[in-house]
């Protein structure tokens, strides 16, 4: 957070941000945002290489490995026979032409697995995040104002455990206490077992199931939904809590809110109108990191929920060794967390005014 | 100032800061001071004196921790999440920062409206008054729509000069408001603060380390040495006729064009740690003409005619004298 302050105060000496309008400010980040991924490209290509271990291997059988006809025809069919800096180019050329290349493991183009998978748990970032900005920003505003009282001391307690406690852990135990025990909430999946999906259009069972007026398919992915999102979003929760509470309690030993209270101002006007704006500034780069996060998918959660989002297809795709899978991950990831931070600092822009006039 | 009307009132306040180490330092110990209606009175002395302390508490941003204040016979409450009662409104502040002073995310319009539309005036007349207070300080009216990363650092404090007054205040206590502004612009904002003061009849206690401001604007000075009031007295009179020795050596060490008077009276050695004051007069070790019950007696402050002092000698002399 640093960091993207500093380098967002420097770009703006530079006349980075000064006096461009929003939508040259947007175009130079997307063209910066393009070199990013061709670098995450081979850098993630690298580190799959030097990773030991035979896809070949982890892919055939037994039976076929004995036999090198095969295991070379296996090679040749996904490039694997040629030197490794052409199986780069070749991948990059590829990666141009929109195609991201078959995957060893589900023998299936990457790129429809990954419009299978990440709207899953786009899905459930999306609800996790809803949840973290309200309770997060709640709890952190009700521990600044009541500093070092009881709810400040209970939210503390609370929010420590949350950001303490291990993730897979807790999915562990909300899945047997809500489900097992108290069944609260459905079982694993995005769906009850034997349930058909809503026709595909966003991919988001809840949406499609709106959108074609299947109120009932809906609410069951809803409740599907709830368990896996309540857990993510407690780590986010915690986090947001504590840093909305911080950048609370320096807002708050500024002298505007000192002269905001000389006039007599009501104490929910003084928060509401001179604190929580300026607050709200490293809220969202917060708020933005941790969507992001969320975004490129839990392995544990997504693992003990069986949610098929994009953390289980990068586990499997890690575990086999498939390096169109895990390219096609990386890129999506990388995606992700460069389109976060463009719009956390397009939402600088409406939040700090002195981005905005030049 | 024939009949002096006190308006803020403080008796005996004491202000003590607890420290991370659990160590206290009393910034501010035992000090009386009385501000009159329509006067201004000029608060001088060291850094680390505390003068801002005292102005700190004279409007409750700092709690006090023995004594009390007064602001039209009503005690000041201290300044914090509870509303703040409709008689303390008339008592407004004006920060050293004119950068932390301002909200840079609000714009300043509803920065100097908010505090006329929450005392029930509509938005209409809120704006039209906030407007002729910003031409009155001399910022154009399209200042209501800006904010406050388009102006100066003497701009900035104009317009804070402008939100104080927005509640039409009787005491305004301006806690050093020129000293972080380049030097054109000091001169301009005290001579803007007096003429306010003047033609809107308030007083004003003005916080400065810097003498000669202080003697050109002020009708009384207060000298505050170590956390006490060492001499207060009017500004002509304290000129002319420092009683106190460290109000002599302030007033000596003052630069002057004709190179007369410059540091002639070193003060010995530096201002001592606070968290452990010297026994008597706390000013005792640095004094040029200290006796040696200076340093087990503390000196009260005793009025001498119209004017006060705190020093052993000055009141053994008088006594002597009449």
């Amino acid at each position: 957070m640093k960091d993207l302050l500093a380098r967002r105060s420097s770009s703006e000496k530079s006349g980075g941000l000064r006096g461009n309008s929003l939508s040259t400010f947007v175009i130079r980040r997307i063209a910066i945002g393009i070199l990013l991924m061709l670098g995450i490209t081979l850098i993630s290509f690298s580190v799959t290489q030097l990773v030991p271990g035979d896809p070949a291997a982890l892919n055939l059988g037994q039976s076929a490995m004995s036999d090198p006809t095969i295991v070379a025809a296996w090679r040749a069919k996904y490039g694997l026979d040629k030197p490794v800096p052409e199986q780069y180019i070749i991948y990059i050329d590829h990666l141009l032409h929109g195609d991201l290349g078959l995957s060893q493991q589900s023998r299936r183009p990457v790129s429809s697995d990954l419009a299978e998978y990440f709207p899953a748990t786009l899905e459930l970032a999306t609800i996790a995040i809803f949840f973290s900005l309200i309770f997060g920003l709640l709890f952190g505003v009700i521990a600044a104002i009541t500093r070092n009282r009881w709810p400040d001391q209970i939210i503390r307690f609370v929010t420590l455990t949350g950001v303490s406690v291990p993730t897979f852990w807790l999915s562990l135990v909300f899945f047997y206490l809500f489900y097992f025990k108290l069944s609260w909430f459905p079982s694993n999946g995005r769906l009850d077992p034997g349930t058909d999906a809503p026709s595909t259009i966003t991919g988001m069972y809840t949406f499609d199931a709106l959108f074609h007026g299947q109120f009932n398919l809906c609410w069951q992915a809803f409740r599907h939904l709830m368990l896996p999102a309540i857990v993510l979003a407690i780590y986010t929760i915690a986090v947001l809590t504590r840093f909305t509470r911080a950048s609370i309690l320096e807002i708050l030993h500024n002298d505007y809110v000192r002269a905001a209270r000389a006039k007599g101002l009501p104490e929910s006007h003084v928060i509401r109108r001179h604190v929580l704006r300026p607050a709200l500034l490293s809220i969202v780069t917060v708020a933005g990191v941790a969507f992001g996060n969320l975004l490129a998918g839990s392995v544990l959660v997504e693992n003990v929920f069986s949610w098929p989002g994009i953390g289980q297809y990068a586990y499997r795709s890690s575990i086999g060794l498939d390096l169109p899978g895990i390219m096609g991950v990386s890129i999506v990831v990388a995606g992700i967390f460069i389109v976060m931070n463009l719009l956390v600092d397009i939402a600088y822009r409406f939040i700090d005014p002195s981005l905005r006039h030049g | 100032m024939n009949q002096a009307q006190p308006i803020l009132q403080l008796n005996n306040v004491s202000v003590t800061y607890k420290r991370a180490d659990r160590t206290k330092i009393t910034a501010v110990s035992g000090v009386d001071l009385t501000l009159n209606r329509g006067e201004i009175l000029g608060l001088v002395g060291e850094s680390g004196c505390g003068k801002s302390t005292l102005g700190k508490a004279a409007v409750g941003i700092l709690p006090t921790s023995a004594g009390e204040i007064t602001f039209n016979g009503k005690a000041v409450a201290p300044l914090n999440s509870s509303v703040r009662s409709r008689e303390l409104l008339k008592l407004q502040l004006i920060f050293q920062d004119p950068y932390s002073s301002l909200n840079p995310r609000r714009k300043i319009g509803d920065q100097l409206i908010d505090g006329l539309l929450n005392s029930g005036v509509n938005a209409e007349e809120a704006r039209e008054s906030s407007a002729k207070l910003l031409e009155r300080v001399g910022l154009s009216r399209t200042t209501l729509t800006k904010y406050t990363h388009q102006f100066s650092g003497g701009q900035r404090q104009r317009i804070a000069i402008a939100r104080a007054l927005t509640l039409q205040p009787e005491v305004i206590i301006a806690d050093e408001p020129i000293s972080a502004l380049d030097a054109s612009a000091q001169a301009q904002v005290a001579n803007l603060l007096v003429e306010l003061v003047q033609e809107l009849g308030m007083s004003m206690i003005f916080i400065s380390h810097d003498l000669s401001v202080v003697r050109q604007i002020s009708d009384r000075t207060a000298v505050m040495y170590l956390g006490k009031m060492v001499e207060v007295a009017n500004t002509l009179e304290i000129w002319d006729d420092p009683r106190h020795p460290y109000t002599k050596a302030l007033i000596k060490a003052i630069p002057r064009p004709d190179g007369k008077g410059s540091m002639p009276l070193e003060l010995p050695g530096d201002v001592p740690d606070p968290r452990l004051p010297p026994s008597g007069c706390r000013f005792h070790p640095r004094c040029p003409v200290a006796i040696a019950e200076c340093s087990v007696m503390e000196p009260k402050m005793a009025p001498a005619a119209d004017r006060w002092s705190s020093c052993l000698l000055n009141n053994e002399l008088r006594k002597v004298g009449s």
